[in-house]
């Protein structure tokens, strides 16, 4: 070491070039490539957007930033009541512009390294729905695509997509910033995959956009690809296969957002409006009420369960019922909540039983009624008892009810002690009320 | 001498030393005075709210080591601080991490710790330094514990985040996009322990840097760098090979230092006549016991020796750590001590052991029981080497030489507090070099530490960053890596159908895939055995992991695996799931597995001839079989049995050394050749670890007298990760100095006929091993020819 203790490091002592050269050379020879052939050389980009526009029937677009292929969909007659729209919870409003999104991708995720090389746009112009469809044939035109999306997304326009909050969307933020230049900003986001799941989960086996068109749009598509084969057919695009791998991912790409716009349609012709609902099953429309309340829209969702009562088959109707009692509570109508419960406590059987401890517990919270609480509770208690004789395997409220009925009778005999005491007390109250106050000066 | 008392270190020592049985062992003792601190003022141009906070701690002046490192970040440069444990070193980097956050509220910084322990220390330590100084900034550890919503908090505002390189490398880099506030404030890049980062790990994480500073120019930033490292020989060089920067080397230290004592010491009973038993560790070249010769050093003679050294610092309550070369020698001078100790004032659960095969978790308890000295010893392999804060202890004790000036100095750094005395003793093991060691202390004292190699380029590691790298951001036309046009490489990657090159004549991630999840920058393979205890009655949970390739000698089937002491006997090792699946047991025996290694050169990268012999450098491909198990006692090493092992052969494709004789020596007989190449092959296995900083294991040694591949006898010094690490590169340049030491030290030993200190017990009874291998030897080395010829002109 240096007299001085500084000391600058020695020269470059990094592996000479030509060390790592030739461990290279070993290694191709060892893994049979060929010597120092280069990898085929990519079109140029010119002549990969012409090879995908032709394939695609679609147009280039020259941008300083590269070039884009845009294809354009013949606007389709597709009218959407807005203002009706706007009355489901967490819809952008009647004059926000709305632009459906949907993205495709060389992967999952959206980390660095993934590509967004499609990227399919839907809009209204009045009553027609338009298409238009940007896609990079080579990964050095992408400037070009988020030049044109910074330029005409509407500031105020709403994204309709599906999945898009944790998808989509995330994965453009990070292409913008890996170009460093900020994200363009949005008005709102309607994500439609959590809208879908809330409405019609108990008719689907999946939220999949695909099931929700068939199941619930009554589309089919014919011969449309799987979403895994996307990256893989760019891929292939890009070494040198033919341009017509990617016209299917195009059309793919053009059902989803049509798919995005008639499921919107879809919703305002048969949710949007209350004065649709009594068209609905009970099951949606118990499905709708949930939406509402977790909307915090109380009103509209009890009038979902009202409505689903009066159409429901007789099966059906308890768990509407208690859902509409469970409201009821929580939307602090007690007394129709207890009439409710009051109600299904007919019922017998183990939803009698539950319907006996909510009734006893709306009993002593609406009114301090301890003796109808304690009284209800006992119901509960006496409907466990006999299913019990009739050799039923216990329920899980068993343990509920009991600890209720502990806690009653606990409660019940400490009050009347306490009275008791009380009562005992007020009798020589003067006493203790001078030692209070001695005890009260000595504190301070 | 027997004391249960509380008792100074040297009070202990003195009490010892007059014992003329443990005197008559001491070779060599050296009382290095204590050292007064080198102090400077703090720098004028400092914050004064910094300075303000510094002194609030009682810091009003600087170590020599510290200012200096101040004026090198303040003029711009980036810096390697090199000096002892607790020398103050983490003030070199938060000084100008707080002086600058006070100019530039809006300044980041990154710093790096080799695990996540260490981190987290570190995150305490800055935070208070800040309030001190009034400065309201975020400092956070970022790692695999971070909840995920303090996530997002740390990305968007953390002032100063703390990571390690493998948070770096899987959860901030392939994310950058979302770090952009971070990256585009960065102001300095921290990097702990420097001299940890060596071999494979260090190699990972060069490129691991490669990749921060791409992202970092993505920014527009250039963040500079503050490094500090323990003693190493080549700080620089080191630092400079893992950052691309050329580095300021600090290394006058400033800090005071308490009186040392360090004492050289050899087993008793004579060594120099030659001995039966097996070498310590695995064991895999250890020969079957001969009878012809009495048995005069045993593996427990090191170790009884170093208990013998321990016990009464242990019962004085000094605080004592015990370094052992083994995991198996850890357990058994664990359980040696604790026995000893039943019966003393100290309670035997006060000593712990600590290595790698436990977990994490009773690992960190150790490190805090040491720095709260509720534990008043451990017994250690080179585990606790690695820049773990366990504080300052009283003793340190180390069974056999480390294999490395640098690593001796860190263990025996391991002792000493300020102010305080502290005692090293270095017990020489059986092994060649330990002798030579204790009994030439200036080869301690006055030789500088051996240097830290690492390889960024080498292209197993390499290509799987440059894969990460292309998926992080393109690359451009005219990039380089490290030492090579990007293109170059990007183009094998491009074959593979990895990476795309575009129109524009940038390279692209083209693959579903996400690279950076394919990489453990810990280590060169991918997997490792999960060790699942099966007991009676209770759940089975897990007790440790072990890489694969130990994995097949010490938890094959039977095998008596040995954890904190307990042993274990091996029901089953089930390969395909790598779990083994061990029962608790208490039997008087441990195992030693065989291995049987088959190489075959594949490729040659560069060949020196000389009269007698050939060198040569290049690819190989090593086949590893464990294929039989011996049983031995455990008081003597006496052989009790055998057993075989059904396991797959392991491939192993790395880089060797090797030399071809064809001179005289070549026509030697078989039998006569056989032995010498054994013997001196041992030798230069030795003197080569020696000379590379690596630990003996990380050299494997094959000897063939007729080799198939070189239609001549051979041998061949290979690495044990796959691709290598530049080892074998460096023994080739390096093969004059190799041979001349190898053949000098097999000169030196005093023994006749070969013993475990030199070429090891002799094989035959009928041959003088050592003087065959002492002639091969001397003969090379004279003839080591300095010419170099391309192996093959492209």
């Amino acid at each position: 070491m240096d007299e001085d203790g500084l000391t600058q490091a020695r020269g470059s002592i990094a592996s000479p070039t030509h060390l790592l050269r030739q461990r290279l050379e070993g290694w191709r020879q060892r893994r049979l490539l060929a010597p120092t052939e280069p990898a085929a050389a990519a079109p140029s980009a010119v002549e990969a957007a012409a090879q995908v526009a032709t394939a695609l029937q679609a147009a280039v677009l020259s941008l300083p930033g590269g070039r884009l292929v845009v294809r354009t969909t013949a606007p389709e007659q597709l009218p959407l009541d807005r203002a009706a729209l706007a009355r489901l919870p967490g819809f952008p409003p009647p004059q926000a512009p709305l632009l459906c999104l949907d993205v495709e991708t060389t992967g999952l995720g959206s980390a660095a390294g993934v590509f967004a090389f499609l990227v399919g746009l839907g809009w209204w112009e009045g009553g027609w729905f338009h298409r238009r469809q940007l896609l990079v044939a080579d990964q050095g035109d992408e400037g070009a695509l988020l030049d044109h999306l910074a330029a005409t997304l509407p500031r105020d326009a709403w994204l309709v997509t599906y999945n898009g909050t944790g998808f989509d969307w995330p994965l453009l933020t990070t292409r913008f910033r890996l170009h460093r230049r900020p994200p363009p900003s949005l008005a709102g986001h309607l994500d439609l995959l959590p809208v879908a799941r809330r409405l019609f989960r108990h008719r689907l086996p999946n939220a999949r956009l695909r099931t929700v068109e068939a199941l619930v749009l009554g589309l089919a598509r014919s011969d449309d690809i799987e979403g895994w084969e996307v990256p893989s057919r760019f891929f292939a695009f890009l070494r040198g296969g033919p341009a017509s791998l990617l016209a299917p991912v195009a059309q793919h790409n053009a059902a989803d957002l049509r798919s995005l716009a008639l499921l919107l349609r879809h919703l305002e012709r048969t949710v949007a409006r209350p004065e649709d609902w009594p068209r609905l099953a009970a099951g949606d429309l118990l499905a709708l009420a949930r939406f509402h309340r977790r909307h915090g829209r109380g009103a509209e969702a009890l009038t979902c369960l009202d409505l689903a009562l009066s159409v429901a088959p007789p099966w059906q109707a308890p768990r509407i019922e208690v859902e509409r009692a469970t409201l009821l509570a929580r939307l602090g109508e007690l007394e129709a909540a207890l009439e409710a419960w009051e109600a299904l406590a007919r019922h017998g059987g183990l939803l009698g039983a539950r319907a006996w401890l909510e009734v006893s517990l709306l009993r002593q919270r609406r009114a301090g009624d301890r003796a109808g609480a304690l009284a209800a509770a006992r119901r509960a208690q006496a409907v466990l008892d006999l299913r019990r004789a009739l050799g039923e395997p216990p329920a899980p409220l068993e343990g509920r009810v009991a600890r209720r009925l502990r806690y009653l009778q606990e409660r019940w005999e400490r009050e009347r002690w306490e009275k008791e005491r009380w009562k005992r007390e007020r009798s020589d109250g003067a006493r203790l009320d001078r030692k209070g106050s001695d005890r009260r000066r000595q504190i301070a | 001498m027997r004391t249960n008392q509380p008792a100074p270190t040297l009070t202990v020592l003195e009490g010892l030393l007059a014992d003329p049985h443990v005197a008559s062992t001491v070779v060599h003792h050296f009382r290095l005075p204590a050292r007064p601190a080198d102090l400077l003022p703090l720098p004028p141009w400092l914050d004064d709210r910094v300075a303000a906070g510094l002194q609030e701690r009682g810091i009003t002046s600087l170590y020599r080591h510290q200012a200096e490192a101040l004026e090198v970040v303040a003029s711009g440069g980036d810096v390697v601080v090199v000096t002892p444990t607790a020398s103050g070193k983490s003030l070199c980097y938060v000084v100008p991490i707080l002086h600058q956050l006070a100019r530039d509220p809006a300044s980041r910084s990154l710093l790096l710790f080799p695990t996540k322990a260490l981190g987290q220390d570190q995150v305490t330590a800055i935070h208070d330094l800040a309030t001190a100084s009034g400065l309201a900034i975020a400092v956070a550890a970022y790692d695999g514990d971070t909840p995920a919503p303090v996530r997002s908090t740390i990305r968007r505002a953390g002032h100063v985040v703390v990571t390690n390189p493998d948070m770096l490398h899987g959860a901030i880099l392939p994310h950058h996009t979302k770090w952009f506030q971070l990256f585009e404030n960065l102001r300095f890049v921290v990097i702990d322990e420097l001299h940890v980062y060596r071999g494979v790990f260090g190699s990972h994480v060069a490129n691991v840097l490669r990749r921060l500073w791409r992202v970092c120019a993505h920014y527009g930033v250039r963040p500079q760098v503050i490094a500090t490292s323990a003693t190493i020989g080549n700080p620089g060089e080191l630092a400079h090979l893992l950052t691309g920067r050329q580095v300021t080397v600090i290394d006058r230290n400033g800090a005071p230092a308490g009186e040392r004592h360090l004492l050289f010491v050899v087993p008793e009973g004579p060594v120099s006549r030659p001995s039966t038993a097996g070498q310590l560790g695995e064991g895999a070249e250890a020969p079957p016991a001969a009878s012809s010769t009495p048995p005069v050093l045993r593996r427990d003679e090191t170790l009884d020796t170093a208990a013998r050294w321990a016990l009464p610092f242990l019962r004085a309550g000094r605080q004592t750590i015990v370094f052992t070369q083994a995991r198996l020698a850890v357990e058994l001078v664990l359980r040696r001590l604790r026995e000893a100790l039943a019966d003393g004032a100290a309670p035997p659960e006060r000593l712990r052991g600590y290595r790698s095969g436990y977990l994490p978790r009773e690992r960190r308890a150790v490190e805090r029981g040491l720095r709260s000295a509720d534990l008043v010893g451990v017994v250690s392999t080179n585990a606790l080497e690695l820049g773990v804060d366990v504080g300052g202890l009283h003793v340190a004790v180390l069974a056999g030489y480390p294999g490395s000036v640098a690593a001796t100095w860190q263990r025996l750094g391991r002792a000493g507090r300020r102010g305080e005395a502290s005692v090293g003793v270095l017990i020489a093991g059986p092994r060649p070099i330990d002798h030579y060691v204790v009994r030439h202390p200036e080869f301690l004292l006055e030789r500088s530490p051996e240097e830290a190699r690492i390889d960024p380029d080498n292209l197993h590691i390499l290509f799987a960053h440059l894969k990460a790298a292309t998926f992080e951001l393109p690359f451009q036309p005219d990039e380089s890596w490290g030492a090579l046009p990007a293109s170059e490489l990007l183009a094998v990657l491009a074959e593979d159908g990895h990476v795309h090159r575009a129109a524009d004549g940038r390279w692209y991630w083209s693959s579903e895939n996400f690279p950076a999840a394919a990489i453990n920058l810990r280590r060169a393979a991918e997997e490792n055995v999960v060790i699942v205890e099966t007991g009676t009655g209770a759940r089975p949970r897990v007790i440790g992991e072990v890489d694969l390739f130990s994995a097949q000698a010490l938890v094959h089937d039977q095998a008596i695996y040995i954890h904190e002491s307990t042993q274990y006997h091996v029901d089953r090792l089930d390969w395909a799931q790598r779990t083994a699946y061990v029962r608790r047991v208490e039997v008087d025996y441990y195992t030693t597995a065989q291995r049987a290694v088959t190489l075959k050169p594949l490729d040659v990268m560069a060949q020196a001839d000389g009269p007698l012999a050939g060198h040569a450098v290049g690819e190989v491909m090593v086949a590893s079989r464990v294929g039989l198990f011996k049983k031995l006692s455990l008081h003597g090493d006496e052989p009790l049995g055998w057993g075989p092992v059904h396991l797959p052969e392991i491939e192993l494709q790395t880089t060797a050394y090797w030399l071809t004789l064809h001179g005289p020596a070549a026509t030697w007989p078989h039998r006569l050749l056989d032995v010498a190449l054994r013997g001196a092959g041992r030798i230069l296995q030795a003197v080569a670890s020696l000379l590379l900083m690596v630990e003996p294991a990380d050299l494997g040694l094959v000897t063939q007298v007729r080799s198939p591949h070189q239609g001549a006898p051979a041998l061949y010094l290979y690495e044990g990760v796959p691709g290598g690490i530049g080892l074998a590169d460096r023994l080739f340049q390096r093969r004059e100095e190799l041979l001349a030491r190898a053949a000098e030290l097999v000169a030196g030993c005093r023994c006749s006929g070969g013993c475990p200190a030199c070429v090891g017990p002799p094989l035959d009874p009928d041959l003088d091993g050592k003087a065959l291998a002492a002639r091969l030897l001397a003969d090379l080395a004279e003839t080591a020819s300095p010419d170099e010829t391309p192996a093959r002109t492209a």
